[in-house]
């Protein structure tokens, strides 16, 4: 065998084993890709299960919102009680307020728990406040008034309570 | 690599995107808004608030409450703009050397400080949703900021740590994230009305760069003037009706302001809603509810001089720009204002074409800047692109109902199969006609193939079945094979680039199915009547002819004559009459199926235990 014959057998091994380098490195790139995209598709699984718990929430939270109003107006409707009310109209009264425990039941089942009280320390991130009046013998940032009660569920706030602070 | 987040640092509210997978993805804060108010504040107690919990508090501590910061930021302390602000604001504002300073709690602060305190909230409430340290940030900064402007913005952000890779504009900003940045040559209008400020920039987008052509506004015109002439408007038919004003009623007033931001979103979905504040004062006659009647009409009455002052600033840009209404290629709106449909009709009029409004006019700047940090970082470079079926895949059914399989817009590579039957007894074979559209009858889709699968074995109509499984791979080829499950015979057919239409061509398609929606709708009702009739009938039929001496011969003659009679109507396009004829006939043929089932247990019931079961009862329950 010639010296020069030799080389080019040797050249040729060297080309061969190049090709099958740049091919291994092309699967291991493939496999790569592919094992990312099955992860990616799992964590997907995931973020979906998620999303799915937090949609459970955020459409609980909206339902409440929509109801919240129609809680806090039996709430402002009691606010104007007329006195001096007859047994008759009393004992309908009665049955009214039935309704709105209904109701107030209905958020509870939610999950949600009504909040705020006169006399708490106004705390912003519980409370919104809507306005501040002088209030004798009382320290300011002081609830005076409820205006609205503030509603959680769990540790979460659905809606702050909105209320009068003492100036 | 740490992500870069993109900030809408606006006058009223702020709002944080990231790149997430190749997308922009506004992050919530941790009250679980999409937007942060820009506000900051300091609580009696000295704690320092920012966002939502400083809004609140707003009333009870307006002086140690700073709002709408941005209108000072990088400003002179001879600004006209900080001498109104001066006037109005009602926390004071300070000179500070040439510049300002604002005051809270007795102590001096710049504008980037309080700024910076507002980023640090977005900031933590980011790392704390990505569950990683956030360093480098895109700031967005009005197009008509100046050189100052734009570095105290950058100052803030430094303040607040983040290292600021670029502050860009809020036009350019909210044109990158509908990916106009790709349309070479393109003179784009982007229109921010936003809570408290409006905005107008002309866009010029060349080869490399987006640039700012003109700029126009009016610093003092948004969201909040919108709300305000709704509230005097309620507040002054509420004085006309009851004599009453409610102005001066704190707890009333907070009510009325409520109402009027609902009835100003429900009224642009809406023609008409109510405001509904019941018990809202009282007086010697008893309590007075507000209760009205708002419509869209009404609200458009009410804010149509505001929007019309929106077109001088537009029509000054343009000028400014050097270039007429009919130049303008996208127009591209912002601020939450423009979800209003007056606002998006009045621009439309204006310009003789629809604005985009499809990214949400709240986030569209915020996101924008985070595509801008995608490209920093890299993350959009790297992503494979996979294609999506441009329009839904499907094969003819019964009747020329196209049946899809591959709705539109699906990720290929995919797969789906179903199984389908024949509509004649002793069907031998079975043609699968494969189309391609979005209308609802096959005669107006495109056919992509057909192919007979041959060599059913004999069989009564609806008991053969047949998979058909429609196979797109990532090149979009798509293969569709058809196997009879009882022989196992198979027939395949491979179709090159289903995928592969042009734009034109999809938009074409999309649009036919669009304008023939109701037509198609209508026809594939029809056909799916006479498809039910025509099972109806031929069950009715079969029954009848299982059933042979079980029945009376009036018995046979009343199903005989329902079914004379659907068959009369079944081809006609009165739906109603079809199906009282189809109810008719499975009323008195259920009556006869009962008759025969009873039949068959009392057979089968009066059996020895080891004969064979009655073979008419079984041939019943088979169908």
């Amino acid at each position: 065998m010639t010296n020069e014959k030799i080389k080019d057998d040797e050249e040729d091994q060297k080309d061969k084993e190049d090709q099958e380098g740049k091919d291994m490195q092309k699967c291991e790139e493939y496999l790569n890709g592919w094992k990312r995209a099955l992860a990616d598709y799992d964590n997907l699984k995931k973020d979906l299960m998620n999303e799915r718990v937090q949609m459970r929430n955020l459409a609980i939270e909206q339902m409440s919102l929509s109801i919240l109003p129609v809680l806090d107006n039996f709430d402002q409707a009691l606010r104007f009680k007329p006195d001096g009310l007859d047994e008759k109209t009393e004992k309908w009264l009665q049955g009214i307020l039935h309704v709105r425990t209904q109701l107030e039941n209905v958020m509870q089942d939610m999950g949600c728990k009504p909040f705020g009280k006169d006399g708490e320390q106004f705390d912003p991130l519980q409370h919104s406040a809507v306005d501040k009046r002088e209030s004798e013998g009382k320290e300011s940032g002081i609830i005076l008034e409820v205006h609205k009660r503030g509603w959680k569920r769990g540790e979460r706030l659905i809606r702050p309570a909105i209320v009068i602070v003492s100036k | 690599m740490p992500k870069i987040i993109g900030i809408d640092l606006g006058t009223t509210n702020s709002c944080v995107a990231i790149i997430e997978g190749g997308q922009p993805k506004v992050l919530e804060n941790k009250e679980g808004s999409r937007t942060t108010p820009s506000i900051v504040g300091i609580t009696k107690s000295g704690e320092r608030i920012v966002g939502l919990p400083a809004k609140r508090q707003a009333i009870t501590n307006p002086k140690n409450t700073l709002y709408s910061i941005k209108r000072l930021i990088g400003r002179r302390w001879d600004d006209s703009e900080v001498q109104r602000d001066k006037q109005v604001m009602p926390f004071e504002i300070l000179k500070h050397g040439d510049g300002v300073a604002v005051k809270m709690n007795d102590k001096e602060y710049t504008p980037e400080e309080i700024s910076a305190m507002i980023l640090q909230k977005i900031k933590a409430d980011a790392e704390e949703k990505l569950g990683e340290k956030i360093e480098e940030a895109i700031i967005t900064v009005p197009a008509y900021f100046d050189d100052a402007q734009r570095n105290a913005t950058k100052v803030a952000g430094e303040i607040a740590g983040l290292k600021v890779r670029r502050i860009i504009n809020e036009p350019t900003a909210a044109a990158l994230a509908y990916g106009f940045d790709k349309k070479k040559g393109q003179q784009i209008m982007v229109y921010d009305l936003g809570g408290g400020t409006f905005d107008v920039s002309v866009l010029d987008v060349s080869e490399d760069t987006v640039e700012v052509k003109a700029t126009n506004g009016d610093t003092h015109l948004g969201g909040d003037d919108f709300d305000r002439v709704i509230i005097d408007w309620i507040l002054s038919e509420f004085k006309k009706q009851e004599g009453i004003d409610l102005s001066k009623d704190a707890l009333a007033l907070q009510r009325i302001k409520d109402a009027a931001e609902r009835g100003k979103i429900e009224l642009s979905t809406a023609q008409q809603t109510e405001i509904n504040q019941p018990f809202i004062t009282s007086d010697a006659n008893g309590p007075k509810h507000l209760v009205l009647t708002f419509t869209r009409s009404k609200l458009e009455e009410l804010c149509g001089e505001l929007i019309r002052k929106t077109l001088g600033p537009v029509e000054s840009a343009l000028k400014d720009a050097k270039i007429g209404k009919g130049d303008i290629d996208e127009i591209v709106m912002v601020g939450g204002m423009t979800r209003m449909p007056l606002v998006q009709k009045t621009v439309e009029e204006f310009f003789g074409k629809k604005p985009n409004i499809s990214v949400n006019p709240d986030e569209v700047v915020a996101l924008g800047a985070a595509v801008q940090a995608g490209v920093l970082q890299g993350e959009v470079k790297d992503v494979l692109l996979l294609d999506v079926t441009p329009l839904s895949l499907g094969i003819e059914t019964l009747g020329g109902v196209m049946t899809k399989l591959i709705e539109r817009n699906t990720t290929v590579p995919t797969s789906k199969s179903q199984i389908f039957s024949t509509a004649a007894d002793s069907q031998s074979t079975v043609e699968i006609h494969v189309l391609q559209g979005e209308r609802e009858m096959a005669g107006g889709n495109k056919t992509l193939g057909r192919f007979i699968l041959s060599g059913l074995p004999m069989a009564p109509r609806g008991v053969p079945q047949v998979e058909v499984k429609f196979d797109i791979d990532a090149n979009g080829i798509l293969n569709v094979a058809a196997t009879d499950k009882a022989s196992g015979k198979s027939q395949t057919i491979t179709i090159q680039g289903s995928t592969g239409l042009s734009k034109d061509e999809i938009e074409k398609m999309k649009q036919d199915a669009q304008t023939h929606a109701e037509e198609d709708k209508k026809q594939k009702e029809k056909v799916e009547h006479q498809n039910l009739a025509e099972t109806m009938i031929y069950t009715a039929e079969k029954m009848l002819k299982d059933a042979g001496e079980k029945v009376t011969a009036d018995e046979k003659k009343e199903v005989e004559e329902k079914i004379e009679a659907l068959k009369k109507v079944k081809d006609g396009d009165d739906h109603e009459a079809i199906k009282k004829a189809a109810d008719e006939l499975s009323t008195v043929a259920q009556k006869v199926g009962a008759k025969m089932y009873q039949g068959g247990q009392e057979a089968g019931g009066g059996q020895k235990k080891d004969e064979p079961v009655d073979a008419e009862f079984k041939e019943k329950k088979e169908e």
